[in-house]
């Protein structure tokens, strides 16, 4: 559906050339709902302004079902943009115009008639649920409601893509999970394929099939949701993941160091698993299987994705040293990963 | 007539000469409104060739803004009384005549319209850059980003630009009436001034006045009602 092809970006400041980007490529399937990761500065609206042609790679290629768009004049991407919708951090908006008049402003400059574009925004205002509000102005809406006629305003012509730019990333965590909501109901509904680009790893994480993770214009990780969170390959994907189980690495460091000093005796064991595994009875099954080993849950979380939940435990693990060696093989087997924090 | 000095003689209105005060207002409206109407229209144009060329890095573009820049700001600086004697030929040549309210139309626009170029510039920039780029991603042509969006998002700056810019035609209007435009101004200065008539200064400039505040009022409340910020 989409791919970019080696595509590099070098913008030319005050006689600086700066590289935007650098040897991306990438390929986004149709009907999925693709995440494009990173902190700001990595690169990635600016990637996601090359997929509609509102940049142009300085290198490389950029393909929309198949055709390039880079040689494209800017007459000749009209159409395509027409099939590409996209929404924005900051909703974008015209403050001069009302909700309907906004949603249905991509059909009037497509030159529908006037009768046509105001059904089809009627429609579309019942999928955004804000029909009563069709006459209000922009100024009278709250966050949540705005991001919500530009979803409908990018949706009226029929876009087979819908490009998101940190679209949730100016509203509170309520309406951001509205919003993601409403988003993967789009997708599933509609067949709608969806690129999401943010700094929030925890929407990707919540709708997201398949991930991307940018970091200095590079393209450092990409793989399914439960790929990136299970296993973080580089430090930056680990920084993300951390964040988004609430904890930041030094915050980690800070409760680990806690746990010591509460629990001062015993083996203490990091626990990392998904969801197949949080279901099975594995400590149980350790406690029954060692009837001298102590093991006690001292911290814990898990964390739902559209493919089911990641978690990590804290345990308290008092044995012998041959039992701790024989619940740690078998706990490895059990879990994605075992990391001991501290020996007893 | 007795010639009054002093205080008093501004209230001697049995001077003032009321048809005839009538017909000056009359032109005076006439002039401030005809030359509004067109300095908004070349005023915008110019505005819109200024906001275009100066964030497009074109050679001709950039050429283009050079030429209107330089134009805008010559015509934005010579003091409008000035203006006036120096474009004699040219009006002579555009109007066939150089007395009378119609002489007085090329010096407001040439001397006016310029200003507002600017002032549509600086409107234009304050539109939302994301507004634009979303306009742009939805496939809109240049035409259309101007039509759809520059202009009714800038409306309200264009329209309180006008209205200063009219209050300002109003007081040319008057400038040029000294050199025989006729209307409020030339009604001051002859019967007023050269003849001594108090009174008649007195009237003229209140009814200026009360033209100034009703071209105020009218900008307030247009932008009152198309502001939806």
């Amino acid at each position: 559906m989409l791919q970019l092809k080696q595509v590099g970006k070098t913008f030319i400041r005050e006689q600086k050339t700066f590289a935007a980007l650098t040897d991306v490529s990438l390929n986004i399937e149709a009907g999925e709902i693709y995440g494009i990761i990173g902190y700001s500065g990595a690169g990635k609206s600016t990637l996601m302004r090359l997929l509609n042609g509102l940049e142009k790679p300085t290198t490389g290629d950029v393909l929309v079902e198949g055709q390039s768009i880079v040689g494209l004049s800017e007459q000749a991407m009209r159409p395509i943009r027409q099939k590409i919708g996209m929404i924005f951090q900051h909703f974008n908006l015209l403050w001069s115009k009302t909700v309907l008049e906004n949603i249905m402003l991509p059909l009037k400059l497509a030159g529908v008639p006037k009768a046509q574009r105001q059904a089809k925004a009627r429609e579309l205002l019942k999928v955004v649920e804000l029909t009563h509000l069709e006459a209000a102005y922009p100024s009278e809406l709250s966050g949540g409601q705005k991001q919500r006629v530009a979803i409908a305003r990018a949706l009226i012509s029929d876009p087979k893509i819908l490009l998101c730019d940190e679209a949730t990333s100016a509203l509170d965590p309520k309406t951001t999970n509205s919003i993601l909501t409403l988003l993967a109901q789009i997708n599933r509904e509609m067949g709608i394929t969806i690129v999401l680009v943010t700094h929030e790893m925890e929407a990707v994480r919540r709708i997201c099939q398949r991930i991307a993770v940018m970091e200095n214009g590079r393209l450092i990780e990409e793989g399914t949701v439960h790929e990136i969170f299970e296993k973080p390959k580089t430090e930056a994907t680990q920084a993300l993941v951390a964040e988004s189980l609430m904890v930041t690495p030094s915050e980690t460091a800070a409760s680990i160091n806690q746990l010591l000093e509460r629990v001062p005796n015993g083996t203490i064991v990091q626990l990392r698993f998904n969801e197949a595994q949080s279901s099975q009875p594995v400590i149980g099954r350790l406690m029954r299987q060692y009837p001298t080993v102590e093991i006690s849950v001292i911290s814990g979380s898990l964390q739902q994705t559209i493919n089911g939940a990641l978690g990590y435990l804290y345990i308290q693990i008092q044995a012998n040293p041959s039992d701790l060696k024989a619940v740690l093989a078998e706990l490895a087997q059990q879990t994605i990963e075992v990391e001991v924090v501290r020996h007893g | 007539m007795d010639k009054l000095n002093g205080f008093q003689s501004y209230f001697q209105f049995k001077q003032v000469n009321w048809p005839s005060m009538w017909q000056a207002t009359f032109e005076t409206v006439w002039l401030t409104i005809v030359s509004v109407l067109l300095v908004a229209i070349l005023g915008l144009a110019l505005g819109l060739i200024l906001y275009q060329t100066n964030a497009s890095s074109g050679r001709v573009s950039r050429i283009l803004n050079g030429i209107v820049a330089l134009f805008v700001n010559i015509f934005r600086s010579i003091p409008f009384i000035i203006l006036i004697v120096l474009l004699i030929p040219l009006t002579k040549g555009l109007m066939g005549t150089m007395i009378g309210p119609k002489a007085a139309i090329p010096a407001l626009i040439m001397s006016a319209a310029p200003f507002y170029a600017r002032l549509v510039e600086s409107a234009f920039r304050e539109v939302d850059d994301g507004v634009l780029e979303a306009t742009r991603s939805m496939g809109a042509s240049k035409a259309q980003i101007v039509w759809q969006v520059l202009l009714p998002e800038s409306m309200p700056a264009l329209v309180s630009g006008l209205t200063v810019t009219a209050i300002s035609l109003v007081g040319y209007t008057a400038m040029a009436g000294v050199i025989g435009a006729g209307g409020l101004g030339n009604l001051a200065y002859q019967d007023g001034f050269q003849a001594n008539q108090n009174a008649i200064t007195l009237v003229a400039t209140v009814i200026i006045l009360i033209i100034v505040f009703v071209c105020q009022k009218i900008g307030d409340l247009v932008v009152q009602h198309i502001d939806h910020r």
